[in-house]
C-alpha cells in the first residue's frame, strides 16, 4: 500500500525555558451542533488563531463580512470554510459554510496568527499549478516572501481541497480543479516526509507533532511520542506466569 | 544547581533545612569526590556517599553503594568513583541503599531524576516493598508488608508496587510516555501515595494517586535505589534491575503535595544567584542663586613699540619781537609792551595827560575815575622760528581691549543639586537553566495501522 506520511515535528531548541514560549495547545476537540461549534477562549485567542480540521480535512478561515437585514446583522463568507465570531459572553463560535450532520467532531489547534492566503485553481494543464495557482497564494503574502516553490513548501502548509499537498505533488494537481490555501508554518518546525509510519531520532517537543497521512490530518491518539528506547513489541517472553493464591489476611509488621 | 540553589528552595520554603534528610546530586562534581567514602574493616570494605549538607540526616540516611566492594578503603572508594560519570551514577553496575532512621516513610516525598541507558526494560527505581509471611498455628500464612517500589515497565512506563489490604498490587501509569530523561516525585500519606511526572515544558506535574493506607507502607530499615528485596523479577537487593543513570535524589520527611515538589525540583535544578545590596543616590534640584551676565565690548587699547624713523614735527629754533607800528591804547586798557626785552602786558597810563583827574581831593579819594585820553605806544609781535629736524621717535600700534562693560545681558537662575539615598538590600533567587534535550522525546509509534 502506498501512502505519503508528513508529521511536522516542533523541535524547540535546548532551553526548556524557551521551549516553553512557543508551545501550543493541539487536539482540542468540539462537537458541531446546527452548523455552528464552541471553542475554548484559553485557545482562540481571536480570529486566525486556530488550525480546524473535519475527518482530517483541513478548513480555511475567512473573515465574515456583514449585511443588515430588517435590523438584524447576517454574517457570511465566500470562498472559506468557516468564520469564527465572539460574543458578549467572550465565547467564541465556529460557523461552517457546510452543512453537516450534528455530532460531528472538529479538531482544532492553537497556530501563530496567520490570515493565510487563499486561490481557486479553476482550469487544469501542465503548469497551471506552479505558474497560476501557487503565483496567487503567495501574492497575498505580506512581510517575508518566499523565495521559490520549494521555499513556499518549506516555510508554508499548503493545502489543496482541504489536504496538504507538497511540492512533489505538482503533477497530479496540475489535473485537478478546486480551492488552495496556506498557513505560515510555525517556527523551529522539521517537516519529515516519509512512507514509513513511525520515525526516530528527532527530538521533538512532546504533544506538539502533527501527522497529516496523504494529505489527511491524523488524531493524536493515533501516534506515540516516547523516547527510542522503548521497544513496543516485545517477543520470547513467556505469556503465562503462575500466580499463588495464599493470602488469608494481612498486618502491619 | 547548586548547594546553594537548594538552601535558597528550603529556607524560601520551609525556613529551615531540617526538612531535606536525604539527597545526593551525582551531576555536581564538587560533591562526587568529597562525599565518596568506604565503610568495612581488614579486606572487607564497601563504598557508601556521605549525606551532605544541607541535609539534616546527615548521619542517619548515608547510602551504601551496595556494588563497590573492595579489599581496601581506597579500592572500594575507587569503585563507587568508576559508577559515576557526566549522565550521574550508573544503576546498572550498583544499587544504592540508604538507612531510613528517623525517616517515615508514610509521611515523606522523594523526587527523583534519572536518565534510561540503551533499550528500557523493566527495573525498580526506588525499592522499599518488604513483605513478611507468617504461618499461624491453623497452618494458614498471614502476610504484612513495608514500603513500596517505584519502577518502569519494559513498555517504559511508571508504576508503583505495594501491598494493601487486598494483597499485591501493580499500578502501571500508561497515560504518561516517558522521556530520555525524566523527573518524578513520589510522596506518601496516611491514604494515598500520590506519583507525579515533571513536565518541565508545561511547567507542570501530572499526578496520579494510589489509595493505599499508611498501615501497609510503614518505613523498613533501608530503602534501595535500583533495587528492592521484593519486585517481580527479583528477590535480591543487590541484584541492579534498572538500566539506567541516577542524576539526584532529594528525600523529604514530609508528605508534600506534587505542585510544591514540582517547585522545589524546580529550584534545586536552578542556578542560585545573589546580589549584593547597593544604594542609590536621588536627585533632587534647588535654586542656589542667579548669575549675572554682563555684556562685552571694547575696554580699551593696548599700545605697542613698533620701530622706525618719523619725521614728528619742528622745534622752536629762535624768535625776536618784531614791531608792528603804534598802537592807539585807551587809558586803562591793556598792553604788551617791551620791557627789559621781554613783552609784557601792563596797564597803559598817558603819560601826557597824568595829573588831570576828576574828581580831585577827597573825591578822588572816594572815586577813581579815569579819563577817556589815550597814548600811542609802540606794538611788538613775538616773531617764532622753527627749525625742521628729524630723528628716532617711538611709534605706537595700538588694539583694542575686550572684556566685560558694566552693562548686564542677562541674568540665570541656577539650581544646585541635593537629594537622597534610598537603601536596596541584599537580594538573591535561582533561575531555571535546564538543558531540553534529553526531556523530549525522539521516537514516534504510529498506532493507526495496529489498532
Amino acid at each position: 500500500m502506498s501512502f505519503k506520511c508528513n508529521y511536522l515535528l516542533s523541535t524547540g531548541n535546548s532551553s526548556i525555558i524557551d521551549c516553553r514560549s512557543i508551545l501550543k495547545d493541539k487536539n482540542k476537540k468540539s462537537t458541531v451542533v446546527k452548523g455552528e461549534s464552541f471553542v475554548s477562549s484559553d485557545i482562540s485567542t481571536g480570529h486566525f488563531s486556530l488550525s480546524l480540521s473535519l475527518n482530517g480535512f483541513t478548513l480555511f478561515e475567512e473573515y465574515p463580512k456583514k449585511s443588515v437585514v430588517n435590523g438584524m446583522d447576517f454574517f457570511y463568507i465566500n470562498s472559506g470554510d468557516f468564520y469564527m465570531l465572539k460574543d458578549e459572553y467572550n465565547k467564541n463560535s465556529i460557523y461552517l459554510s457546510e452543512s453537516i450532520q450534528d455530532g460531528s467532531e472538529i479538531v482544532y489547534d492553537q497556530k501563530d496568527i496567520d490570515s493565510g492566503s487563499i486561490a481557486i485553481q479553476e482550469n487544469t494543464g501542465v503548469g497551471v499549478w506552479e505558474n497560476l495557482t501557487i503565483p496567487e497564494l503567495t501574492g497575498q503574502i505580506y512581510g517575508s516572501q518566499p523565495l521559490d516553490a520549494e521555499d513556499f513548501f518549506d516555510r508554508w502548509n499548503v493545502f489543496f481541497n482541504k489536504k496538504k499537498v507538497n511540492v512533489e505533488d505538482s503533477l497530479e494537481i496540475d489535473q485537478m480543479t478546486g480551492i488552495s490555501f496556506a498557513y505560515k508554518k510555525g517556527i523551529n518546525l522539521t517537516e519529515i516526509k516519509t512512507n514509513d509510519f513511525d520515525i526516530y531520532g528527532t527530538g521533538v517537543l512532546p504533544n506538539q507533532s502533527e501527522l497529516y497521512i496523504d494529505g489527511l490530518k491524523k488524531e493524536r491518539k493515533t501516534f506515540i511520542e516516547m523516547n527510542t528506547g522503548i521497544v513496543m513489541i516485545k517477543v520470547g517472553i513467556e505469556s503465562k506466569k503462575e500466580i499463588q493464591e495464599d493470602i488469608k489476611t494481612t498486618f502491619s509488621l | 544547581m547548586s548547594k546553594e540553589s537548594i538552601k535558597y528552595s528550603l529556607t524560601s520554603n520551609f525556613d529551615s533545612y531540617n526538612n531535606l534528610k536525604f539527597y545526593f546530586d551525582f551531576l555536581d562534581s564538587g560533591l562526587n569526590e568529597n562525599y565518596i567514602f568506604a565503610t568495612g574493616e581488614n579486606l572487607s570494605w564497601t563504598g557508601a556517599l556521605n549525606n551532605p549538607s544541607p541535609a539534616s540526616g546527615f548521619e542517619d540516611c548515608r547510602a551504601v553503594v551496595l556494588g563497590a566492594y573492595g579489599t581496601s578503603e581506597l579500592s572500594a572508594s575507587g569503585e563507587v568513583s568508576l559508577s559515576i560519570n557526566e549522565s550521574g551514577f550508573n544503576l546498572n553496575e550498583s544499587n544504592l541503599m540508604i538507612n531510613t532512621e528517623n525517616l517515615s516513610l508514610s509521611d515523606c516525598s522523594v523526587l527523583i531524576d534519572f536518565e534510561f541507558i540503551d533499550e528500557i526494560s523493566s527495573g525498580v527505581l526506588f525499592g522499599s516493598l518488604e513483605k513478611e509471611e507468617l504461618e499461624l498455628p491453623d497452618l494458614s500464612y498471614i502476610t504484612g508488608s513495608k514500603g513500596y517500589n517505584v519502577g518502569i515497565t519494559d513498555r517504559g512506563h511508571l508504576f508503583l508496587h505495594g501491598f494493601s489490604k487486598n494483597g499485591d498490587f501493580v499500578e502501571v501509569f500508561c497515560q504518561q510516555e516517558l522521556s530520555k530523561r525524566n523527573i518524578i516525585s513520589f510522596s506518601s500519606s496516611p491514604t494515598s501515595i500520590n506519583i507525579s511526572f515533571l513536565d518541565f515544558f508545561k511547567n507542570e506535574s501530572i499526578n496520579y494517586t494510589k489509595d493505599v493506607e499508611g498501615f501497609y507502607i510503614s518505613s523498613p530499615d533501608y530503602i534501595y535505589i535500583g533495587g528492592s528485596k521484593n519486585t517481580f523479577k527479583e528477590v535480591n537487593e543487590t541484584n541492579t534491575t534498572f538500566n539506567g543513570y541516577l542524576k539526584s535524589i532529594y528525600i523529604l520527611n514530609k508528605g508534600l503535595g506534587h505542585e510544591k515538589l514540582f517547585d522545589l525540583q524546580s529550584e534545586f535544578l536552578s542556578n542560585y544567584e545573589f546580589e549584593s545590596g547597593s544604594s542609590e543616590f536621588i536627585e533632587k534640584p534647588y535654586f542656589s542663586g542667579e548669575f549675572i551676565t554682563y555684556m562685552t565690548g571694547i575696554t580699551g587699547y593696548e599700545c605697542i613699540v613698533s620701530s622706525g624713523q618719523r619725521q614728528i614735527g619742528r622745534t622752536i629754533s629762535s624768535h625776536e619781537y618784531l614791531p608792528t607800528g603804534v598802537l592807539n591804547i585807551q587809558e586803562g586798557g591793556l598792553a604788551e609792551i617791551l620791557i627789559n626785552g621781554e613783552l609784557i602786558e601792563v596797564g597803559v597810563l598817558s603819560d601826557s595827560d597824568s595829573g588831570s583827574y576828576n574828581p580831585t581831593g577827597q573825591g578822588a579819594y572816594d572815586t577813581l575815575g579815569l579819563q577817556n585820553y589815550s597814548v600811542d605806544i609802540s606794538g611788538y609781535e613775538d616773531n617764532l622760528y622753527f627749525s625742521g629736524e628729524s630723528g628716532y621717535y617711538p611709534i605706537y600700534t595700538c588694539n583694542p581691549l575686550t572684556g566685560e562693560l558694566t552693562e548686564i545681558s542677562g541674568i540665570e537662575q541656577v539650581y544646585g543639586t541635593t537629594g537622597f539615598y534610598i537603601y536596596e538590600p541584599n537580594s538573591s533567587g535561582v533561575t531555571l537553566e535546564l538543558n531540553s534535550e534529553k526531556f523530549k522525546k525522539d521516537y514516534i509509534y504510529y498506532n493507526g495501522e495496529r489498532l
